[in-house]
């Protein structure tokens, strides 16, 4: 890992995203309609917008909204009607992936689904071949928009963890600097250049970044339990309508479902994000559901990501502040008022 | 109770003002109501025991209304397919639009989810996003209102409203019909006439 500091010109980005293409699939965040920015393939049409949160994070290159994984196929036993044997391929498709662009809570997303789908007992094999094979790219944040809370839930706005480089916005461009040695290998392009005399305003920026932590919640994990069985939970969702927005958009959401699509005698077994708000949700085959209601609903998205994952993770929250479910909520819902009104009762 | 919704004269010409501490802005409405409200042909509640406040002078031109569905109209069926594909794409399937709906009545047994039968698949291309937003569509077909919650819920801006209005459009011109003007109304497919007046082949 090198600790001199590169310099990239706003201009260079086009030009440097084009050679990476030759090399990686280039993620990054595209002006997708008048007022959303995605991260999407970036090709030379694409209009770059990186000055602020896209409207989605990047988690979908990881955990696509749908992905194939496995085929089958039925073959009839000519002899004997009454049998069929089965064939089974699995598909796994992963290669060398670039994300540009990332902010530090998105980034931190993904250190929030590596705990799930990448340490431990069970390792999520498509998920960690795709995050193997990327290496992700970060513009630290200077402007936090009024929906921001990273440094709440432990993060920052110029958080590395997860990060492979970090920029730092200065003028003319960014100063680049490698976090890891995948970082470093990206640091090789021709659109870097020394960046000594940017060193100081990049260090300036980075010590003037400031998100007060706007909530403490030490005693949150304990007081979301102790509330369990309350009706508070009926009382902050009253206007909740039970979409799926806020899951969707989360970058540390991470729930799925399997369905098998049949066509004549074969099909695939796909996999496509599911949300803790629907009512099929938690469904069962006997036609109860423990969570009838969008009180227990949501209770349960904000028990699992404030009180259940820091307790099986090592108190690490499952949110990153990075404000989209406040910003898309159609009723205007905010976790952070919610979790203010829970402390009321600590 | 009802009240009506737009511009009220009396509160200074269609504009708001906004004071802070260190300065004060007046807002044109246009500039900052959500679009449908731009094309609104009912400000003034139809239905209501007890109007607060006045009846409001005037509706928006009725030209606006239809002005995004002429506009894809207009397009041949290659660049039709291309625009939706371009829109829905962003579609997260959130079901946002489904229960921002004020008409879609289904609930929790929506058949976007059911899984047996297996009506829809859980795929999420652009053909299959499209596949649920015209099932909305159709669901609501001589019964949505205009009210454009749909639109307002999407996060992702997709301009679904549009589809709604196309569908409005014609049971307009084919049963004379809009939905929500009248409680005693039973909206047109969900009757039988030997007999529309409004079309053509009935009266050959």
């Amino acid at each position: 890992m090198s600790t001199a500091g590169r310099f990239l010109a706003t201009d260079k980005i086009p030009d440097l995203l084009k050679r990476l293409g030759t090399q990686y699939h280039v993620y990054a965040p595209v002006q997708a309609s008048d007022t959303t920015v995605l991260f999407q393939e970036f090709n030379e049409e694409a209009q770059l917008a990186l000055e602020r949160e896209a409207t989605l994070s990047p988690k979908e290159v990881f955990f696509p909204q749908t992905e194939r994984l496995l085929t089958y196929t039925y073959q009839k036993d000519a002899e004997d009607p009454k049998k069929s044997s089965i064939q089974i391929e699995e598909t796994l498709e992963a290669s060398p992936t670039v994300i540009f662009g990332t902010r530090p809570c998105d980034v931190r997303g993904l250190a929030i689904f590596d705990m799930v789908f990448n340490q431990g007992q069970w390792v999520d094999p498509y998920y960690r071949a795709r995050r193997e094979a990327t290496t992700i790219v970060t513009i630290l944040c200077t402007e936090p928009e009024n929906t921001c809370f990273c440094t709440s839930v432990d993060g920052g706005p110029a958080d590395t963890q997860g990060s492979d480089v970090l920029l730092t916005p200065v003028t003319g461009g960014y100063f680049a600097e490698a976090v890891t040695e995948k970082g470093d290998g990206i640091l090789q392009d021709d659109a870097f250049v020394p960046g000594d005399d940017k060193a100081q305003e990049a260090r300036e920026a980075r010590d003037k970044v400031a998100l007060e932590r706007e909530l403490d919640l030490a005693r949150t994990p304990q007081t979301i339990l102790k509330l369990f069985s309350t009706d508070f939970w009926e009382q902050v969702t009253a206007k909740c309508i039970s979409c799926g927005a806020c899951t969707y958009v989360c970058p540390t959401c991470y729930c799925f479902n399997i369905t098998d699509e049949d066509a004549g005698l074969g099909g695939e077994r796909i996999r496509t994000w599911d949300s803790c708000m629907f009512y099929h949700y938690t469904l069962e085959a006997s036609g109860h559901n423990p969570r009838p209601t969008k009180a227990e609903r949501y209770r349960n998205r904000v028990g699992h990501k404030f009180s259940y994952h820091p307790s099986t993770y090592e108190g690490t929250f499952g949110c990153t502040g990075c404000g989209r479910c406040i910003k898309v909520c159609p009723v205007s819902l905010d976790i952070r008022q919610i979790l203010r009104e829970a402390q009321v009762h600590e | 109770m009802s009240r009506g919704c737009g511009p009220h004269e009396d509160q200074g010409d269609n504009a708001i003002v906004v004071e802070t501490d260190q300065q004060r802005e007046e807002i044109l409405l246009d500039d900052v109501l959500a679009a449908k409200c731009l094309s609104c042909q009912y400000p003034t509640p139809l239905i209501y025991d007890h109007l607060a406040a006045e009846a409001l002078p005037s509706q928006r031109p009725d030209e606006l209304l239809y002005q995004e569905v002429e506009e894809v109209e207009a397009l041949d069926a290659k660049e039709r397919m291309a625009h939706w594909e371009r829109e829905l794409e962003r579609c997260i399937r959130c079901y946002a639009c489904r229960n921002a709906c004020p008409l879609c009545v289904c609930q929790d047994v929506c058949a976007a989810e059911s899984r047996n039968p297996h009506w829809l698949t859980q795929r999420t291309g652009a053909k299959e996003k499209a596949m649920w937003h015209i099932m909305h569509a159709l669901h609501l077909a001589g019964r949505c209102t205009d009210c454009g919650e749909c639109e307002r819920a999407c996060p992702l801006d997709i301009p679904i409203q549009r589809i709604r209005r196309k569908i409005n459009k014609e049971i307009k011109e084919l049963f004379d019909y809009e939905a929500g003007l009248n409680l005693e109304d039973t909206p047109p497919l969900y009757t039988f006439k030997v007999e529309e007046p409004t079309i053509k082949e009935s009266q050959q």
